[in-house]
């Protein structure tokens, strides 16, 4: 904390003090002058009590100050802080000065030629004996100013706030070389003290107004219900309520009556409650009575004021109407609801729709097959070449078609999949594969490389599907030229800073044109002869739904001539 | 060695596959008698009529109109006349839902219609000429015979 004026700088080296300074024998005179300064101070000190009128007030001290110092002139500025400067002092009254000196000395900087001016740089007082013998004056363009003035000495004492923040200055001049004796200074100081408590009263009331005005107008712009409740929230002090709400003008005790629905009001009390013993913010959307007397919903929320012993003196609240908006998210939640419940039947209409033809159709492709066969076995005797070959296609068809049959069935069953997940050993799983597929293996003179495996979560019967699959095309799409290589590799991989494992199983067969790396998935895909190459053309659109279904991805690549690659991540 | 005289009742709703049933047991068993109903209720009818042979086994189609397989199988199982009878599910469907529900009911076997009569008629010729305990084990090569839990 800093005493106003407590330490003294003098742009003058050769600076002494006053020469009453040290007298201890003071003169009648001198006592009675003394005497009268105190009466001023005190005089002053009841003026400021009473607050009234701030410009008159700041009058009053430049006018002290002359009586004090014994001076010509006086002036006090208020500071206006600049970030990153010693900021401005601006002139709050003055004493002696001509209209245009007062206009000349409005606004003051840290640079300016004057002993403020000095005092704001060194934040600390400045006495200037003779601005004509002053060391910083000399080349300042203010001197001829002063001297036109007539003015040869003058003092500046800054004004502290109480925690040690510069509020302003209060000088004097004299209209002769002149050093101020301590005894005034001391004075002075006592004055100074008095200025600087008025200035930071005047800024804390201004600031206060300001955000009072703020508030009303922020109250003004809303369409939002005001209203204020006391501490208790038995009494409504008041609301504004706008087109919304009633108003209340005057203090009622049955506002929830007025504005709350009954079947409400204990949800609303409750949460008042609440805020009160917490004293926090009470918030709450509910339903309110408003102004037509309809029932409509509100967003309300309010603040407990304090007092300064932190009692709650009463409830600052704002209730917005949320009616339309709140029609709105219902009408919307019910549509969404519809939607949802529409392709939830729609979606398991498809299901059921896809079990049920398929099913159905399974009955009349038996049968074909079943006549078909006996025809073949019991009468191929009797028919003509021509007419087994045709026989012998019916029934080639017809397998296939059960094939498809089949196909769908296991597609459209695997949404309704539930069985539970449980730890899978793909290496077993690889070796039932591998037996499985045995003699094709062995026909074609197939080569099957592959590296150490991870354990994965998954449904066995799924996972056995999707690597069956895989290595089945593998075999199946081999070149006629060259013996099938199919190679298998497992990496750990991230999807979204989770583990994966990635299995990539690449072969050497016919692969695919690249062009067809996404569509090879797509449900009845062909692309090879079926002649050539049987199949159902559901196995990669089967193996792709197995593999989403356990949160994976799997992704194709084929080069014509050199093989395909399936890469599968699953998550571990 | 053949036991002999057998009944083999069966409900079906398709005439075709209730002719070729009769055929293929026919070819394997001359002496077995083949009985059929068009759905559960007429078998109830049949089984209920004085005069009727009880049958060695009872074959039930899933799905057929009035009352289907599966209202058939309870009620044969819940009426102690004939819930000692063999009975065995003949259907198209090869769904693991349905043989699980089939052997959950108390079927004794679930069949899935084999599309070449000859395989019906080697299944056909097992059930003829062996009793239960001993099929049971002679059926297990068989494609078509639905094992529990397989």
């Amino acid at each position: 904390m800093r005493e106003p004026g407590t330490p003294t700088l003098t742009e003058s080296a050769q600076l002494k003090e006053g020469c009453n300074n040290g007298n201890s024998s003071l003169s009648k005179e001198q006592l009675e002058a003394e005497l009268a300064d105190a009466r001023l101070l005190h005089q002053l000190s009841i003026e400021l009590i009473q607050e009234d009128g701030t410009a008159g007030l700041y009058k009053k001290i430049v006018q002290a100050a002359v009586a004090i110092m014994r001076s010509q002139y006086a002036s006090m500025q208020m500071l206006y802080p600049e970030p990153g400067t010693a900021g401005k002092l601006r002139l709050l009254a003055a004493s002696g000065f001509t209209p245009e000196g007062e206009k000349f000395w409005e606004w003051v900087y840290r640079h300016t030629g004057s002993s403020c001016g000095a005092a704001l740089r060194a934040q600390q007082r400045v006495v200037v004996h003779n601005f004509n013998t002053c060391e910083f004056m000399q080349d300042a363009p203010t001197l001829p100013i002063f001297q036109e003035a007539g003015i040869y000495a003058a003092q500046s004492t800054p004004l502290y706030s109480r925690n040690g923040k510069l509020l302003g200055m209060i000088s004097t001049h004299w209209d002769h070389p002149h050093t101020p004796p301590r005894r005034h200074l001391e004075l002075l100081d006592i004055l100074a003290r008095q200025a600087a408590d008025l200035i930071e009263r005047t800024q804390t009331a201004e600031a206060l107004r300001a955000s009072e005005q703020r508030l009303r107008a922020l109250a003004t712009a809303t369409n939002d219900a005001i209203y204020r409740m006391s501490p208790d929230w038995t009494e409504m002090y008041q609301l504004d309520g706008r087109t919304f709400l009633d108003d209340t003008k005057r203090p009622i005790d049955n506002w929830l009556e007025k504005y709350i629905p009954s079947e409400d009001q204990e949800q609303v009390l409750s949460v008042i409650r609440q805020a009160i013993t917490a004293k926090t913010v009470f918030q709450l959307e509910h339903r309110v009575i408003q102004a037509d007397g309809t029932i409509g919903w509100t967003f309300s929320r309010a603040i407990p004021i304090p007092d300064h012993s932190g009692n709650i003196t009463e409830w600052f609240g704002a209730a917005s109407d949320i009616t339309e908006k709140k029609a709105l998210l219902t009408r919307l939640e019910g549509i969404v609801d519809d939607r949802t419940r529409e392709l939830q039947r729609s979606n398991e209409d498809l299901r059921q729709f896809a079990h049920v033809a398929s099913h159905d159709l399974k009955e009349p492709v038996r049968k074909i097959r079943t006549f078909g066969l006996r025809l073949k076995n019991e009468v191929g005797n009797a028919l003509s070449e021509e007419a087994r070959i045709f026989t012998e296609k019916i029934l080639e068809s017809a397998s296939r078609m059960t094939t498809m049959i089949e196909g769908v069935l296991t597609y459209s069953s695997l949404d309704a999949i539930d069985e539970h997940l449980e730890l899978l050993d793909l290496n077993e799983i690889l070796t039932e594969i591998h037996n499985d597929l045995e003699v094709p293996i062995q026909q074609k003179n197939a080569v099957i490389k592959c590296n150490r495996l991870p354990t994965i979560k998954g449904v066995k019967v799924l996972i056995y599907q999707l690597l069956y699959n895989l290595i089945n095309n593998s075999l199946k799409f081999a070149k006629e030229s060259e013996a099938p290589r199919i190679v298998i590799d497992a990496t750990i991989t991230s999807v979204d800073g989770n583990p994966h494992t990635q299995i990539v199983i690449a072969d050497n067969g016919i692969g695919f044109d690249p062009s067809c790396n996404e569509t090879i998935f797509d449900t009845f895909t062909r692309l090879n002869s079926k002649t050539k190459y049987d199949g159902t053309g559901l196995g990669l659109s089967l193996s792709k739904k197995i593999v989403e279904r356990h949160k994976g991805a799997i992704r194709a690549r084929g080069i014509p001539d050199v093989g395909a690659t399936f890469t599968i991540k699953l998550p571990l | 060695m053949a036991l002999a005289h057998k009944t083999f009742l069966l409900a079906d709703d398709d005439a075709d596959d209730a002719d070729i049933f009769c055929e293929a047991l026919s070819r394997t068993a001359s002496d077995a008698a083949c009985q059929t109903a068009e759905n559960g209720q007429e078998l109830f009818h049949l089984l209920s009529k004085p005069g009727t042979t009880i049958p060695d086994i009872i074959f039930l189609d899933i799905n057929m109109p009035i009352m289907n397989g599966w209202e058939c199988l309870r009620q044969l199982k819940e009426n102690t006349s004939y819930s000692n009878i063999p009975t065995i599910m003949y259907s198209t469907s090869s769904a693991k839902k349905d043989i699980d529900m089939a052997y959950r009911m108390g079927a004794t076997l679930f069949l899935t219609k084999p599309e070449d009569i000859r395989e019906l008629a080697k299944i056909l010729g097992i059930l003829a000429s062996t009793s239960q305990e001993s099929f049971l084990s002679r059926l297990k090569g068989f494609e078509n015979i639905r094992l529990k839990d397989s």
